[in-house]
Parts: structure tokens; sequence; C-alpha cells
């Protein structure tokens, strides 16, 4: 396989980094000019190519990360951020449950063997004690943001 | 990407991340669509895709330049800018 080909096949897997409609929409305009690019560099000159074809793969990946941070932003915008603070809540619960479950699992365990079993729980209450506030902070912000979602939507209604 | 190059005198240089991330921004904004327009048929590559400007597009185009128009009227107003530049 010859360096152009080869090339162009990395550039294709560059390209599928993008969003989907994104990529469905321009990879192939895309892949089409990197491929105009290369070879009228190569028809130019010998020396500077691969920097050239470099600099290419730089510029589109930033492209990717610009275009996929636009996404997350449009997602979050969309989804409303109610949702996500709910999950947060949800996975904060979850997480301390587990740090509750693990610390009374070690204390049935190590009862009656008189081992010394503080240097496990208390860094677990510790995190238990944190997924409680983050659970309380995320349930506060759903609260506030599903507040705010009703007042946009009356805003809108009116 | 070439004639942006040119234009810039080689200080921009444009690859197709942000050609293709500023078409993709443009033709939401309605400023520019897809053409059916092509240039030359015979020696076009039929999955080539041109784009002309909306009438939204040159709306805007005029309002930038008139906004630019009267930032550069401030320092020619108040006599700051070198007779040299010939602005």
């Amino acid at each position: 396989m010859d360096g152009q080909a080869r090339y162009r096949r990395w550039y294709r897997r560059l390209l599928d980094l993008y969003p989907r409609p994104y990529r469905e929409r321009f990879a192939d305009g895309m892949e089409q000019t990197f491929t105009d690019l290369c070879r009228e560099r190569a028809g130019a000159a010998g020396r500077g190519h691969g920097a050239f074809i470099l600099w290419i793969f730089i510029e589109t990946f930033a492209g990717v990360i610009r275009e996929r941070a636009t996404d997350l932003a449009r997602l979050t915008m969309t989804r409303n951020a109610t949702d996500v603070f709910r999950i947060v809540k949800y996975l904060a619960l979850a997480a301390g449950g587990l740090m509750v479950a693990g610390i009374a699992t070690v204390m049935v365990l190590a009862r009656g063997t008189g081992e010394d079993i503080t240097g496990v729980v208390a860094p677990a209450l510790l995190l238990t004690i944190l997924s409680v506030v983050a659970a309380v902070v995320a349930a506060i912000l759903q609260g506030a943001s599903g507040r705010r979602g009703d007042e946009a939507g009356d805003d809108l209604a009116g | 990407m070439k004639q942006v190059e040119s234009d810039s005198g080689g200080k921009v240089r444009m690859g197709p991340g942000t050609l293709y991330g500023s078409i993709r921004r443009m033709s939401e904004a309605g400023l520019i669509c897809e053409s059916d327009k092509k240039i030359d048929p015979d020696l076009d590559d039929e999955r080539r895709v041109y784009y002309s400007i909306t009438a939204l597009g040159q709306q805007t185009l005029a309002v930038e330049l008139r906004r630019y128009r009267q930032v550069v009227a401030v320092p020619r107003e108040r006599s700051l800018l070198p007779e040299a530049w010939g602005v």
C-alpha cells in the first residue's frame, strides 16, 4: 500500500471520531479535500509533506474536539439539566448505600475477632458523608432546575 | 482554503477541520445552503458539494461590514490613523 492510501485510511479513521450526524454529512467531503490537498502537496514539493500531513491531522483532531464539545453542550441544554442532577443524585445515593453496606459487613465480620477496623471504617464513613452531601446538593439543584424549567415553560406558553 | 491563505497573505491557514466546522455552523444559521450550481460539470467530481450564500447570509454580511466600517470610522474621525495607511 502506498503512502497516500495509508494516510487516507488513517484520516478516515480520524473522521470516525466526529459525532455521527456531522460525520454522515461531511466525512466524504473532508476525505476528498484531504486527498486533494495531499495530491497537490505531493506534486508541489517532496519536502515538508510529512509535516503538512501531520498539521492536517492535528487541525482535524482539534475540529473533532470542538464538534464533540458543541454536541455535549447542546445535549445538556436540550436534555435539561434536571435529568443530569437526578442521575447524579441517584449515583451519589447508590454510592452512599454501598458504603453503608460495606461498613456493616466489615463490622459484622470483625465482630468478636478484636481486629482494629478503624482504618477501613473511617475512610468509608467519610465517603458516605460525602456521598450524602453530593446527593443533597444534587437534589437541591434538581429542584431549582425543575422550577426554572417550569417557569420557562410558562413563559413560552404565555 | 487556498483562497483564505492567499487573502490573508499566508497568515491564516485553514484545514478541513476548521473549514467544515464553519460550513456546518453557517449552514445551521441559514447563512449558506447547498447549491446545485456546478462550476464546470465536465471537470467536476460528482461528490463535490457547492455552497452558496443565502439572502439571510447577504444581510448578515452587510450588517457585519457596516459594523466594521463604523469601528474604522472612529479612529479616522479622531485622526488616529496614519495617512500612509490610506484607510
